[in-house]
């Protein structure tokens, strides 16, 4: 029952890859490199980069609010400081982190060489790049960066300065990016498995993105229509959205949502597929409920089509309309709550261990359902209209993307580390850094339901002064949580440059092999550590866990 | 897995059809704009009413109902005129003609596009009613200084729900001179 | 006592900032806010003295007594409880979701980190191998399930209940603005802005220095709340005028987006007098955090009692009187920082690429009333303040800008001069007459468009006093002239016959004293004038007020060729007609076409310095066709050869013109018996093809899509007395008839329309139209 990948010994491994081609000398390898592993690595250093980034927005952000009176920057400085938060986090932190371990993983996963595009691979990581940098050039435009909110709602928009279309072209180029991404891992989940590998056999990290790739086909394409809109109608004279012309500005915000609750959904499916490999592996106990699992986020995918109007209530919508998306959104709370019993069940009667991983994994399950109940609570529409548009909310989507989508990415770089670099991280200050993360990411967070329920409006840059005190315990939460995130930084270079020393095996994880695939063995732990610049040249033979469907 | 086709079949061949699903998704986003007034005449979503002139079929006049019809006006921004209607409110039977007037006047010396737009609470009202005249059907060009009085001719259809006593129906005029100079 | 113990307390905190701003910011800065604190200050104190119980909010003076409840403390933990039926439903409901949600997660996390702490590795636990169990994950699919649909049935009774905004006892009108609120009571005659209040105001600047915690209620207070009476069910329409807005205020239990162009409604009914504070909740901008809402729920005596003063306060702010320069520059200071600051910048140095600085700006320093222009009708980004402030507002802020932020012009402005430029309200004269009521009391009599159109020639010939009275008398003129004149159509002599009837004073004056000769008595500016009118009644319909016509269909008069051309040769035309126009020989009397040719040919952009007088046009109309046009003549010469036989207008002819055309008005009613309908029929043929057909055409098959086909259209198949009100006042381009044509002509047409192009049956006797003629 253990690894049976026969034909992959290290030793020819190695002499297959020599008189192959290794990587290309000096900087320019990471320019036109086609490696799925270069490209993985790209794309998660960038993300690492772009988080920091849009951290020190959030931290000017939390500065200003650490106190009532504008204290360091204009209220449109602050506008622009909270939608660019927001676009550098979802579009240059998050989905280029789910990229670069998609890059990485998935082909090691299901047994194929390298993604089934690799040129195009390239070309979309960077075009990534473009429009980020793009989208930070509109900092330092006249009038200054877009300000009216990620959701970009008009007529607000169009009011925005100079930055406008640059900002418009960049969202163009980081959809395209996302599409060719998603097209690339579709095409490699379809085409490249090894042979045995069927669709019921395969991680449920690689069936959460094959269904996330398929969301983001779906979405980004009527987002880049929608913001094309805003385009024309600010420099062409369409009246999409201007009532004056027989539009209506509550259409874009249908079409907007019909893009953006998918989109809540592109950001947190990874983020399950990743526990469901972590979980399973520390606890010693295969995934409970695998099937169920690939239902439930199917199931979930398809209900975040039809749920959209859910962030709208307050728009004015006709009795049945509240009634529909209050209802249609409660029955998500069915597939997902079964997600968190799946989980729970995996670790009942384990035999558990809580390395950095597993402490992010279960931080991530009982912080996600928080996030879970208050997302409940906000699908009761006539709840919803006290809540909506306060730091209620704020709370909210903060808990379902920082201590789930972001807490899971860096678990899985802790988990994945040691295999990428062959060295083991410093669990000590891995798990430093998870206490740090987590006891100040509540701090951070918890208290904006108070002040949500209270009634602060999100996206102010002053409040009134009965909001100070929880104001001010957030900012000091979001100040110890930004600078511990410098000792995940630290650990990442440190293990890249030898970490404790100590060579990881080709396991690394006790468990790893048995419990970190789906219906087969992990095979990215059949490979060495690190894993050669090509791997599974030739596929590997699959051999079914004893517990598989 | 089918052999007949090499890999780079099989890759085309997806590659192929995403980029069909994501052309299909662009045009699907534009496909929602007329969706959505469709969506809205079938619902009245939103209060948006159709910007067409309906004949004026006769209805059977229900006397035994009265509805309240308010009639609120606005202006937009920097649309720079006096606009508002003669009468504000008046109790209305379903399926009788009425004409009611608005004043309105430039008080610029320039010439002056602008589009009044109609928008009814509850929602549900702009299906019911009937409009067969109405200065909001076409954009209204005003002489500098030009005032008008500008008339609305409907009915309420008579199978308005029995439960709702009042429609409130605002007009807003929105500039438009900048758009009609350009065009 | 308290309240005065306040009021010092803040006073004195304004005297802090007041000093601290001296040592601390630049010199034109101290000015301001210097200024700012003198006006705030005396407002505050003025306004007190008249509050009996000293206890003011915003610009609401509360009853004595009245909850005001302090700052409330920081660690709040739960959603307010609210003071609406409704907001106790959703209290209550977000109670029962929290604690299902806490019971959900204290079985789950509970059995989490049971397992966590017992099923670990250096416990020794070893780990059993289940991975699946369908019962088990059936059971934890529906239980959920269930949950939610417990929860479901609530939810909707609370969302049904808060959609019932019907049977409401007030409506009140939001509008938000880029960044306040302006309310309207419908059919109250109250409408004010509400913008952020003064001190908190002061306090939010970025380099204010000023603690926020020592400002009472800091961005929770507004300068003008929105007062409601406590119990009364409250409908609340809200619209936007710029960008999205959403309204909230936590006590009432919802929030509403308010959208440019579209209305949604709510509704509150507020259960205990207190003040209630909110916030915009929908990002709008700049100012987004700055724009709070303030609503004061009072007993419903008190409202009255705050409703009558807020009426009448409206009133006198509408009455302008002058003011001093001094205090114009006072108030507009405080005027500027609460709508002009915030782009224009509180030193008026504005933003560099967004909003211009005003100091040194051309426009300030330029021509006064150039820039009152700009600030009452706005231009791109700036708003058209003409309506959003008073002209009293304005004058100051006007005055204030030329005359501070480093700009030293000297000038000002008058309210009165300002009111001359904003729009004639309806609030001006009848909101002010009566006090506020329920019902709506602004049915005006509807205003007729010939009396709109007689506004012009008034101000023309102001100078004149002879013009300008007949400009007066032309809306009973015009139906006195036209009904004997539209009688007997095709009789050329009739301008003759019903001489005795026509109220143009000089004509019938004329007439009178000295025979035909004295029609050239009609001075040239004076035919002008008059032409003006008439043309108005008459062509404006096809050839446009302004001569431009509408090609291909109707030719342009500015520049034309045939007004240009021999005067005959016009004359001929208009009194014959071709093509599309109409004969107008049977329609004006020699008078009025002479006065009417007489304008194009010297209005419109023409200027041939001609004229001809009614002498002539009647030889003309009577074949000898010798017309001795006065082509020859320099305008001034020919208007000097007129005035010498000009004749005066006084009081005592307008009498009799007034007797002349209560005469005509019995003769109509006498000839005006009960007819047939096949009698109506016939003669409406007649008057269709004189007055109808050159728009609707023979047959009624009407020129798409300029006119409407008469033949099956929806109106004349329609209901009868729709047909007729849209002849009597006329729509877009069709003239009203209801002065033009008699009782007779009008019943006639009215039957022709409706029986030979179409076939409803129906008609109406010419006495029924002369009673609704009479009655608009």
């Amino acid at each position: 029952m253990s690894a049976v990948v026969a034909e992959h010994d290290e030793h020819h491994e190695h002499e297959h890859d020599d008189h192959d081609h290794g990587p290309e000398k000096g900087w320019l390898r990471w320019i036109i490199t086609t490696n799925h592993k270069d490209i993985g690595t790209l794309y998660l250093w960038f993300a690492l980069v772009m988080f920091f980034v849009g951290g020190a927005m959030a931290l000017i952000i939390r500065a200003e609010l650490f106190q009532p009176g504008l204290s360091f920057v204009e209220p449109q400085f602050f506008n622009s400081m909270t939608t660019m938060h927001a676009l550098v986090m979802i579009f240059g932190a998050v989905m280029p982190a789910f990229v670069g371990l998609a890059n990485w993983m998935i082909p090691m996963m299901i047994g194929a060489p390298d993604m089934a595009l690799p040129r195009m691979n390239n070309m979309s990581f960077w075009m990534l790049v473009a429009g980020i940098l793009l989208l930070s050039s509109t900092l330092f435009m006249e009038g200054g960066a877009p300000a009216a909110g990620w959701t970009m709602y008009p007529p607000l928009v169009l009011q925005t300065g100079k930055a406008l279309p640059f900002a418009i072209f960049s969202v163009h180029l980081l959809g395209i990016s996302s599409i060719m991404g998603a097209i690339n891992i579709i095409a490699t989940i379809f085409n490249m498995r090894a042979p045995g590998m069927t669709l019921m056999r395969m991680p449920m990290f690689v069936w959460t993105w094959v269904i996330t790739a398929f969301l983001l086909i779906a979405v980004m394409p009527v987002f880049a229509g929608a913001v094309t809109m805003l385009l024309t109608d600010k420099f062409f004279e369409t009246s999409f959205f201007d009532a004056a012309g027989g539009g209506d500005p509550v259409l874009y915000q249908h079409i907007f949502w019909f893009f953006g609750h998918p989109e809540v959904y592109i950001l947190i499916l990874p983020t399950f597929g990743i526990a469901s490999t972590i979980i399973p592996v520390f606890s010693r106990k295969p995934l409970f409920g695998y099937s169920s699992m690939v239902y439930f986020t199917a199931s979930i995918a398809f209900l975040s089509f039809i749920v959209w109007a859910h962030h709208m209530f307050t728009v004015g919508m006709p009795l049945a309309g509240e009634l529909y998306f209050m209802y249609s959104t409660m029955i998500i709370a069915v597939p997902t709550a079964g997600k968190v019993f799946n989980w729970t069940a995996t670790m009942w009667k384990g035999a558990m261990t809580f390395e950095t991983p597993m402490l992010f994994s279960i931080s991530f399950v009982v912080l996600f359902t928080v996030g879970g109940f208050t997302g409940l609570m906000m699908a009761i529409a006539p709840s919803d209209l006290q809540y909506h548009d306060t730091y209620f909310i704020v709370a909210h989507f903060h808990y379902v993307l920082v201590p789930s989508a972001i807490f899971m990415i860096m678990a899985g770089g802790y988990y994945w580390l040691p295999k990428w670099t062959g060295n083991r991280y410093n669990e000590k200050i891995g798990q430093l850094h998870f206490w740090l993360s987590a006891i100040s990411v509540n701090i951070l967070f918890f208290p904006q339901h108070f002040l949500g329920l209270a009634g602060m409006p999100r996206r102010i840059p002053d409040y009134a002064v009965q909001f100070t005190d929880w104001n001010m315990i957030s900012s000091i939460g979001g100040f110890i949580f930004g600078f511990s995130q410098l000792l995940f930084l630290y650990i990442v270079v440190d293990t890249i440059r030898g970490g404790t020393g100590e060579k990881a095996t080709n396991e690394v994880w006790d468990g790893a092999l048995q419990y970190g695939g789906g219906g087969t063995q992990g095979l990215e732990w059949t490979l060495p550590s690190p894993p050669p610049y090509h791997t599974f040249a030739k596929p590997p033979v699959i051999v079914p866990t004893e517990y598989q469907h | 897995m089918d052999d007949a086709l090499s890999l780079k079949q099989k890759n085309t061949k997806i590659v192929k059809i995403l980029v069909v699903v994501v052309i299909g998704m662009f045009g699907f986003g534009y496909a929602l704009v007329p969706l959505y007034d469709v969506l809205c005449d079938l619902t009245g979503l939103n209060g948006k009413a159709k910007s067409l002139a309906a004949e004026e079929v006769p209805y059977k006049v229900d006397m035994t109902r009265e509805i309240n019809l308010e009639l609120i006006t606005s202006l937009n921004e920097s649309t720079p005129m006096e606009f508002r209607a003669e009468t504000k409110q008046l109790k209305v039977h379903p399926g009788e003609y009425y004409t009611v007037y608005f004043y309105g006047e430039n008080m610029t010396d320039k010439l002056l596009n602008a589009q009044a737009i109609p928008s009814f609470t509850p929602s549900i009202a702009a299906k019911y009613f009937h409009k067969v005249v109405c200065f909001c059907l076409d954009q209204q060009i005003f002489k500098p200084k030009e005032s008008k009085r500008m008339a609305m001719r409907f009915a309420v259809k008579p199978d308005f729900p029995k439960d709702l006593k009042t429609i409130t129906l605002s007009y807003t005029f929105f500039d438009n001179t900048k758009a009609a100079v350009q065009n | 006592m308290n309240a005065v113990f306040f009021e010092a307390m803040q006073t004195i905190q304004e005297f802090i900032i007041y000093y601290r701003g001296v040592f601390s910011v630049k010199k034109t800065k101290q000015l301001f806010a210097g200024l700012i604190l003198l006006v705030s200050g005396l407002g505050t104190v003025q306004a007190a003295e008249e509050c009996p119980s000293k206890l003011m909010e915003g610009s609401v003076c509360l009853p004595k007594g009245f909850p005001v409840e302090p700052t409330p403390g920081g660690y709040t933990l739960n959603l307010t409880e609210g003071h609406t039926q409704i907001s106790h439903d959703v209290y209550d409901l977000h109670m029962l979701i929290l604690w299902i949600c806490v019971l959900v997660g204290i079985g789950v996390f509970g059995t989490m980190f049971y397992s966590i702490y017992h099923h670990r590795k250096s416990k020794g636990h070893v780990a059993e191998q289940f991975h699946e169990n369908t019962t088990v994950e059936i059971i934890w699919t529906i239980i959920p399930a269930l949950i939610l649909l417990a929860m479901a049935i609530p939810a909707t009774k609370t969302m049904i209940e808060m959609d019932g905004v019907e049977e409401s006892d007030m409506t009140i009108k939001v509008t938000g603005w880029q960044w306040k609120w302006e309310y309207e009571y419908l059919g109250h005659d109250i409408r004010f802005f509400s913008s952020l209040d003064h001190a908190s105001n002061m306090a939010r600047q970025l380099d204010s220095n000023t603690d926020p915690r020592s400002v009472a209620h800091y961005l929770l207070r507004v300068d003008e709340p929105l007062v409601i009476p406590v119990n009364k069910k409250i409908r609340f329409v809200f619209t936007a005028a710029d960008v999205l807005h959403s309204w909230w205020v936590p006590d009432l239990g919802w929030k509403k987006d308010a959208i440019p162009g579209f209305i949604n409604e709510a509704w509150a009914s507020v259960d205990e007098p207190g003040i209630y504070r909110g916030q915009c909740t929908e990002l709008c901008g700049r100012d987004h955090a700055f724009m709070p809402v303030v609503v004061i729920a009072m007993e419903q005596g008190d409202y009255d009692a705050w409703a009558t003063q807020k009426h009448e306060q409206e009133c006198k702010a509408k009455s302008n009187v002058d003011m001093s320069h001094d205090d114009l520059v006072a108030k507009g200071a405080e005027i500027y920082e609460k709508n002009c600051s915030t782009c224009h910048m509180p030193d008026g140095d504005g933003i560099a690429g967004a909003f211009p600085a005003l100091r040194g700006s051309a426009v300030v320093n330029g021509d006064i009333n150039a820039q009152a222009s700009l600030v009452l009708n706005g231009k791109n980004a700036m708003p058209a303040f003409g309506k959003q402030l008073s002209a009293t507002e304005l004058a100051a802020v006007i005055t204030y800008t030329r005359n501070a932020l480093g700009n030293a012009k000297g000038d000002e402005i008058q309210p009165k001069a300002i009111k001359a430029k904003l729009p004639k309200s309806d609030d001006d004269d009848d909101g002010c007459a009566a006090k506020p009521a329920k019902t709506d009391k602004d049915d005006k009599p509807a205003k007729a468009d010939v009396a709109d159109t007689t506004e012009e020639p008034a101000k023309t010939s102001a100078e004149n006093p002879g013009a300008s009275k007949k400009a007066v008398e032309k809306p009973e003129e015009s139906i006195a002239a036209t009904k004997p004149a539209s009688k007997s159509l095709n009789n050329i002599v009739e301008p003759e016959v019903i001489k005795p009837s026509m109220s143009k004073p000089n004509w019938a004056d004329s007439k009178a004293s000295s025979g035909h000769t004295t029609h050239t008595a009609s001075r040239h500016a004076d035919l002008i004038a008059a032409g003006q009118t008439v043309y108005e009644t008459n062509c404006t319909s096809c050839h446009q007020k302004d001569g431009g016509g509408m090609p291909p269909v109707f030719p342009a008069l500015t520049g034309s060729a045939v007004v240009k051309d021999d005067i005959k040769a016009q004359v001929n035309l208009v009194m014959k007609g071709k093509g599309s126009m109409p004969a107008f020989g049977g329609k004006l009397t020699p008078v009025e076409l002479a006065q009417v040719i007489t304008y194009t040919r010297n209005a419109l952009g023409n200027a041939n310095g001609d004229a001809i007088t009614a002498d002539q046009i009647e030889k003309l109309m009577h074949g000898k066709d010798e017309p001795t046009t006065e082509t020859s003549a320099a305008p001034e010469n020919l208007a000097n050869k007129i005035e010498e036989k000009d004749l005066k207008v006084d009081d005592t002819k307008v009498n009799t013109v007034k007797e002349a055309k209560a005469t005509a008005d019995d003769k109509a009613a006498a000839v005006a018996g009960e007819k047939t309908l096949d009698e109506l029929v016939a003669q409406g043929e007649s008057v269709y093809e004189k007055t109808c057909q050159s728009c609707h055409q023979p047959e009624g098959v009407g020129m798409s899509p300029v006119f409407p086909a008469l033949k099956g259209s929806a109106v004349v198949i329609g209901k009868i007395d729709a047909q007729i009100e849209l002849m009597l006042k006329g729509k877009g381009m069709m003239p009203a008839f209801g002065s033009t044509l008699s009782a007779e002509d009008f019943a006639s047409v009215l039957a022709f329309t409706r029986n030979k192009l179409n076939a409803t049956g129906d008609f109406k006797q010419p006495s029924e139209i002369e009673a609704l003629q009479s009655a608009n």
